[in-house]
Order: structure tokens, then C-alpha cells, then sequence
């Protein structure tokens, strides 16, 4: 190949980040940083039955000449087995000489730009899809990866609709209709014109919720709910706020931004059970 | 053009003498000699870089590799794509790379097309695309904190493109001191450089000189300590935090690096603890609940961000590990519960307060640094009161948008309340009074708080305030601010 071959101007449209990449496809699904285990066609089956139970894998990618000739899997050696069992009649085969490439399946590929849907039948049935090509794997997609991804996808909102919620429930608890039009006419104000003043909890966003809750003169209202200082309290209300804005905006959650959003759903939860705990308590 | 056209036209462009000669020399020096450039922040060598780029795209150049940290792709980016329209600029990571290598033929190279490639160290340094960035000739390579691949396991992905002789120009560029890079200057037999001759250096740590000669003066600046006494409560807390950590340490919970770093963010503010304290909780019941990580760690987000948690993680422990460090951490949140006071933050509204009142001529630009996103999130917070407007960026804020903020902030004055990672990459000129709300780890990322600051050239005076705890309830805490007054 010419080091000054440049009849590529795809990859150039793709480095700056296409708008199809922003559709959910298979591209998305792969791991960042799979490393695929390959194994090459004289392999004896004995030992690739040992990498895939060391690995946890159900098969492997045959590689002979840096082309995937097929797959190698617990299957595949069974029906290998059974087959050559059959040829011979029902009399013993060496199966210490058997190797890789007398057991392998048909691999199919999809590309990183498929919709992953299109392969649910074939992750069904086969537990895992390559990408690529023959002559270059790019990677492996398995039930996992998707469940993963899907999961990774879905969290997000599950946490912030439990934080919002329980946030709401603690306000209620604390707060009467009365007590909370009255503080919406305090702070909110600034914010409405006064026709359209929201008084309820259901009418409230929840950048209200934190400039309520947030507000000096309020706060003696919610602070045997939130415990802390209110600066500690209103900083965490707005980092939720924030985080609760970046999920519904469809920014992409760093590792950090899901264990943030965890550590405030756990922690609405906590003042929650406290808040009920005292409240049996009071009742007893 | 000539040497002198250039100097001219580098002039006219807004740069300073001292990068516009670099870069002129840099043009014209031998292509197969590697340049090192080693310049402390706040010298431009970015800006000198950004330049020689677009004189070489203008010369002919096709294509253009920098290698960079992660955490300044962006900034990289921008900026080439500010100062240079004859090539597309692109910002390559896995994802983007997978969908490359599916447009273009087998055996055809992902890296072909023409441009300038900006990638992080740790993507390129991947087994296959070291290979693939290693069959393509690259006009110029630029190797930004090249100080990292003097270390034998980063040495690799520059020795292998070296190696390969597909690099037309080398740069190399470094906030490091020379004596650090002996490695590269001064080979030993029994550790080969990756250089067959040392590199070229220019170094702007010595004098540097104006346009029209003169030497250029750093600003002044005028160091303040400021005093102030945590609380009873406070101590309290702390007192407990410093009990329980070695014992969480002991615990695991795969965290064995984890208690030094609360101990880190609990001197920097009661919430950074907080915070941290409530995340860890999070991560060890999903452990002992089995739930699994939602999603993979993704090394590339991690690097860019300025939270240091993911520092501290060591591989899965047992559920009985895990259990017994989640008491722990109940019982320090449960500590944290009557914490009421917060003698750091009153003190520093009082500063803020004081500098408005002493300081005549406004825009006043008042600058808190910290460590942690979530300090800086708090400070936000607490002082949005202040009579004056709260800026705050962070590394988890696109360049684009940290650019634009700072750009208001010059314009308006205010209150900028800044991470270390946020701050990278932006010139903080203009900055009147810069507080360190904390003190950084090492005595490098101090002085590059302060090269963002004290631009060289800057005219204006600033002077810096350092926070104090007479309480001494965390000694690392007083012993890191003492070693550094006696430094300044």
C-alpha cells in the first residue's frame, strides 16, 4: 500500500464524528476496549476448550493467515465429534489430535454501522456476532454487550425519575399547599410572570425545587428532612439538577456521572427512610 | 518567504517574539532532526505550535499526527481548527476509529485521508494503532507533555513510530525542565534513546525577550497566606475520617488507594468529602448487592476528567471486605450529619468581600482554584449571594463552552471558581487575585495554576491567597502549605 494513498474521504466524513454515529448501532454496543481472543487453525480442540473456560467464553474466532476461517465453540466440537463418531461407525477417535479447524462453524458478520435489532435472531441463536470482516475483525458482540448497553442507555432515567420522585415526597412531607405556594411567591417570582406562578410540587421544575429548598429564609422548613447545612444541601441539589438536565438532554454519562447519579438517588432514599423512621417514631 | 517576511507576518498574527522565532526556526532547522521544545506554562508553546502547523499546511504538509493526554483533545482541536483551515481537524477515540477502519478497504489504512489527527497517548499507544499510525508517513508528529514517554512503558509507541521511519518532522514539547529529559539528551549505552541523534532543544525557561528586545518581566506576584480555624465539629469530623480511613484501607473494598484521597478531599472541603463518602457508598452496596457496574470503565472519559476516584479503585474484593467498609463509610457520613459550620467558606466570603472593597477599579476578576468538581461546585453554590457574577468551569465542561465562560468572565469580571482540569488549556489573563481554595499535589501542578494566571507578558499585578488551617486537624494538610511558603 502507498503511504500517500488518500482515496479515503469516508474516513475523513467519520473522524469528525458523523451524524449517523449518533444512532444507536452496533458501533455503540462493542466495548470500548475489547480485546478479542483469536485462536489459529492447527490449535488442538483440547487446548481451545481450555482458553474458552478459562475465559468464560462459549467460542472463538478461528484466525489462519489473518483471515477468520469460522468460530470454535462447545458446539461446534460436539457436532465435530458426533460427525466424525458417525463416520467411523461408532469405533474410537483420537480426539487429543483433533483440532480447531475439523470443528469449526460459519461466522457471520455484521458491520459496525448495522442497527444491533437486525441481529437479535442471530445473537439468539448463536450467542455472539462478529463485526467486521473475514479479513479484519473488528470486534464481538454478545447478549451481554447488548443487555449492557441497553442497560448503560435505560439507568439513567430509571435514577433521576426515583431521585425526583423522592425528592417531591420529601418536600411533601414537610411542606403544606399552603407553605409551599407561599414559598413559590418568595423565590419564584423572579422567575414567572405572575399568571403563570406555579404553587404545586406537579407544576414545579426542579431547578424550583432546589431555589425553594435552597433559600435561606426556607430553609428551617426542610432541614429536618435534609439534616446538613443548606449550602451543602442546596450544592448537591444542583449538581442533581444539573445531572438531571445533562440525562434528559442525551449527553453521554461519564463512569463518574452514573455513580453520582447512584449516590444521589441513595441519597434521596436515605432521607427518605429517615424521615419515615421519625415519623414512626413520633406517631409511637 | 523569508525568515524575516515570516517574523513579520508571525508578528502580525499576534504572537509573541520569542514564539515566532521558535517557530521560524523550527521551518527552517533539518526536517529528520527531532525539536524539543521546553517551555514552563504559560509561555504559548501551544500557540508556537498551532503556528508552525499552519506554516507547513501552507508549505504542502498532508497530514499531521498529535499525540496528546486525553484530557486536552479538545483543546488541541480548537485551537488547530482556529489558526488553520487548509486541513480538517479530527479528534479520533475508539468508536470513531471502528467506523474509519469499516469505510475504507481491507488493507487500505483508516489513517490515509489527509488532516490533522489529534488523539490521546493512551488510545495511540494501542496495539493496533501504533501499528496502523506506523505504515502511514506523517509530515509532523506532535508529542505534547512529552516528558511522559521518557518512562520505559510509554517509550514504546514513539520508539515504534521513530522506528518505522514514517515521520517526516518530530516535536516534541514539554513543561518539564530540562534536567528531567536526560534520557533523551544525554544517552547511556545501557539505555539506548529512541533518537539516533538527541533532539534539538529550545528552551524558553531562560530569558525571553519582547519584540523589541527588551526582556520580558514576569508579573509580579504577592503570595498571602490566609488564616482561618475549622470548627469544633469540623475537627470532629475529620478526627473520625483519619480514624476510619486507615481501617477502610485495611477493609479494602477494592479501594486501597481510595482513604488517602478522602482524606485529600476532606481538606479541601467538607462537601468534596461528603460527596465522595456517599459515591463510595453507592459502589460498595452495589457490590454487596451484587448489582454489576452499569457500564465498563472507559479509560478515555476517565483521563479527562479532573476527579481523581477512579485513581483509587484495585480489582473487585469480597462482599465480606465490602460490607465491613461500608460500616465505615456509614459511620463517617453519619459523622458528617452534625458538621454545621464550614470555617473555610466564611472566610473566603469574607476575602471575597474584602478584595471588593480594597480593590478601586473594577472589572474585578477573582479567581478560586481546587482540586476537586465537587468543592468547585459547592463554591459555586454558596457564593451565588455574592454582589457580583459566578463563572465556573471544570473539566467535565467541553472546551468549547470553558472558552466561552472565561471569554465572559474577562468581559464582566466576577468570580471564577475553577478546577485544575478546567483551567487547562484556557489562559486565565487579566486575573487580578487568584485563591487556592486547596493546594494541589505536587509542586508542578502549583506552578501551572499559576502559568494560566501569570501569562508571560501579563502586565497586571495578582496576588494569591493560600487557606490555612490553624486547627492543624489535618497535618499532611499544614505540612504541604508550610513546605510551600518556605518555598515562595
Amino acid at each position: 500500500m502507498s503511504s500517500d494513498d488518500s482515496r479515503v474521504p469516508a474516513a475523513t466524513e467519520l473522524a469528525a464524528g458523523s451524524i449517523t454515529d449518533l444512532f444507536h448501532r452496533l458501533n455503540r454496543v462493542l466495548p470500548e476496549n475489547q480485546h478479542v481472543l483469536t485462536v489459529p487453525g492447527e490449535m488442538v480442540a483440547y487446548e481451545a476448550l481450555r482458553l474458552l473456560r478459562q475465559h468464560h467464553f462459549s467460542q472463538v474466532p478461528v484466525v489462519v493467515a489473518g483471515e477468520v476461517l469460522g468460530l470454535f465453540s462447545y458446539r461446534s466440537f460436539s457436532a465435530a465429534v458426533l460427525a466424525a463418531s458417525a463416520s467411523r461407525g461408532g469405533s474410537k477417535i483420537a480426539l487429543e489430535n483433533l483440532t480447531v479447524e475439523e470443528c469449526l462453524e460459519k461466522a457471520e458478520f455484521a458491520r459496525v454501522t448495522d442497527e444491533f435489532e437486525s441481529w437479535f435472531d442471530s445473537l439468539d441463536a448463536n450467542n455472539a456476532v462478529l463485526v467486521g470482516e473475514a479479513h479484519r475483525l473488528q470486534g464481538i458482540v454478545t447478549p451481554m454487550d447488548v443487555l449492557r448497553y441497553l442497560y448503560e442507555v435505560a439507568s439513567p432515567f430509571v435514577l433521576v425519575a426515583e431521585m425526583e420522585l423522592g425528592l417531591r415526597a420529601l418536600m411533601r412531607r414537610v411542606v403544606t399547599d399552603d407553605n409551599l405556594a407561599e414559598c413559590a411567591k418568595t423565590c419564584l417570582s423572579k422567575l414567572y410572570a405572575p399568571d403563570r406562578l406555579p404553587t404545586t410540587l406537579e407544576e414545579m421544575t426542579f431547578h424550583d425545587y432546589v431555589q425553594i429548598i435552597g433559600d435561606g429564609r426556607h430553609w428551617p422548613l426542610f432541614e429536618s428532612v435534609f439534616r446538613s447545612t443548606r449550602e451543602r444541601t442546596r450544592a448537591k441539589l444542583e449538581e442533581m439538577s444539573e445531572l438531571r438536565n445533562d440525562v434528559f438532554h442525551f449527553r453521554k454519562p461519564s463512569v463518574e456521572d452514573y455513580e453520582r447519579l447512584g449516590a444521589f438517588r441513595d441519597w434521596v432514599l436515605t432521607r427518605a427512610r429517615a424521615a419515615e423512621a421519625r415519623a414512626k417514631d413520633g406517631a409511637a | 518567504m523569508s525568515e524575516r517576511d515570516l517574523l513579520v507576518e508571525l508578528r502580525n498574527r499576534g504572537l509573541r517574539a520569542w514564539q515566532a522565532t521558535f517557530v521560524a526556526s523550527f521551518l527552517n532547522a533539518d526536517p529528520s532532526a527531532v525539536q524539543l521544545l521546553a517551555a514552563p506554562t504559560g509561555t504559548g508553546k501551544m500557540v508556537a505550535t498551532v503556528a508552525a502547523m499552519r506554516e507547513l499546511a501552507e508549505r504542502g504538509a498532508k497530514r499531521i499526527l498529535v499525540l496528546t493526554p486525553a484530557s486536552l483533545c479538545q483543546v488541541w482541536r480548537t485551537r488547530i481548527g482556529e489558526v488553520q483551515s487548509q486541513l480538517p481537524v479530527y479528534s479520533v477515540a475508539r468508536h470513531s476509529y471502528r467506523e474509519m477502519e469499516a469505510a475504507v478497504p481491507v488493507g487500505h489504512s483508516p489513517w490515509a485521508a489527509n488532516g490533522v489527527f489529534v488523539i490521546s497517548q493512551d488510545f495511540a499507544k494501542q496495539h493496533d494503532i501504533v501499528a496502523g499510525l506506523s505504515t502511514i508517513a506523517w509530515d509532523l508528529v506532535v508529542v505534547d507533555e512529552a516528558h511522559r514517554f521518557v518512562a520505559r512503558q510509554r517509550a514504546t509507541l514513539m520508539e515504534q513510530l521513530v522506528a518505522a521511519g514514517v515521520v517526516r518532522r518530530l516535536l516534541l514539547l514539554t513543561a518539564t525542565p530540562l534536567p528531567a529529559l536526560d534520557y533523551w539528551l544525554r544517552p547511556s549505552p545501557t539505555q539506548p534513546p529512541p533518537f539516533s541523534t538527541p533532539p534539538q532543544v529550545t528552551s524558553w525557561y531562560g530569558v525571553l525577550r519582547n519584540w523589541d528586545g527588551s526582556v520580558v518581566e514576569q508579573p509580579r506576584v504577592d503570595w498571602n497566606f490566609v488564616r482561618y480555624t475549622r470548627g469544633a465539629d469540623e475537627v470532629h469530623f475529620l478526627t473520625q475520617l483519619l480514624e476510619v480511613t486507615p481501617v477502610l484501607e485495611v477493609a479494602g473494598g477494592g479501594y486501597q488507594l481510595l482513604p488517602k484521597l478522602l482524606i485529600q478531599r476532606a481538606a479541601s472541603s467538607t462537601f468534596a468529602a461528603e460527596q465522595s463518602l456517599q459515591r463510595l457508598r453507592y459502589t460498595l452496596r452495589s457490590r454487596v448487592t451484587n448489582i454489576t457496574a452499569p457500564i465498563e470503565a472507559d479509560s478515555e472519559a476517565a483521563a479527562d476528567t479532573d476527579d481523581l476516584e477512579t485513581e483509587g479503585k484495585t480489582n473487585a474484593s469480597t462482599v465480606a471486605d465490602n460490607s465491613s467498609a461500608l460500616q465505615l463509610v456509614e459511620r463517617c457520613l453519619d459523622a458528617l450529619e452534625s458538621v454545621n459550620t464550614d470555617e473555610k467558606l466564611r472566610e473566603l466570603k469574607v476575602l471575597v468581600r474584602s478584595i471588593a472593597v480594597a480593590y478601586p477599579e473594577p472589572p474585578l476578576r477573582i479567581c478560586i482554584l481546587s482540586r476537586y468538581v465537587d468543592t468547585v461546585a459547592y463554591l459555586h453554590s454558596a457564593l451565588q449571594n455574592a454582589d457580583t457574577r459566578v463563572f465556573r468551569i471544570t473539566g467535565r465542561d467541553n472546551f468549547a463552552d470553558r472558552a466561552a465562560i472565561v471569554e465572559e468572565f474577562r468581559r464582566t469580571g466576577g468570580l471564577l471558581v475553577a478546577t485544575d482540569g478546567g483551567s487547562e488549556g484556557i489562559e486565565l489573563r487579566d486575573v487580578t487575585h487568584v485563591i487556592h481554595y486547596d493546594v494541589p499535589r505536587t509542586p508542578m501542578i502549583m506552578e501551572r495554576r499559576q502559568g494560566r494566571v501569570d501569562r508571560y507578558g501579563q502586565t497586571t499585578p495578582c496576588t494569591m491567597y493560600v487557606f490555612r488551617d490553624n486547627s492543624g486537624a489535618i497535618p499532611f494538610e499544614s505540612e504541604m502549605i508550610d513546605r510551600l511558603a518556605a518555598v515562595l
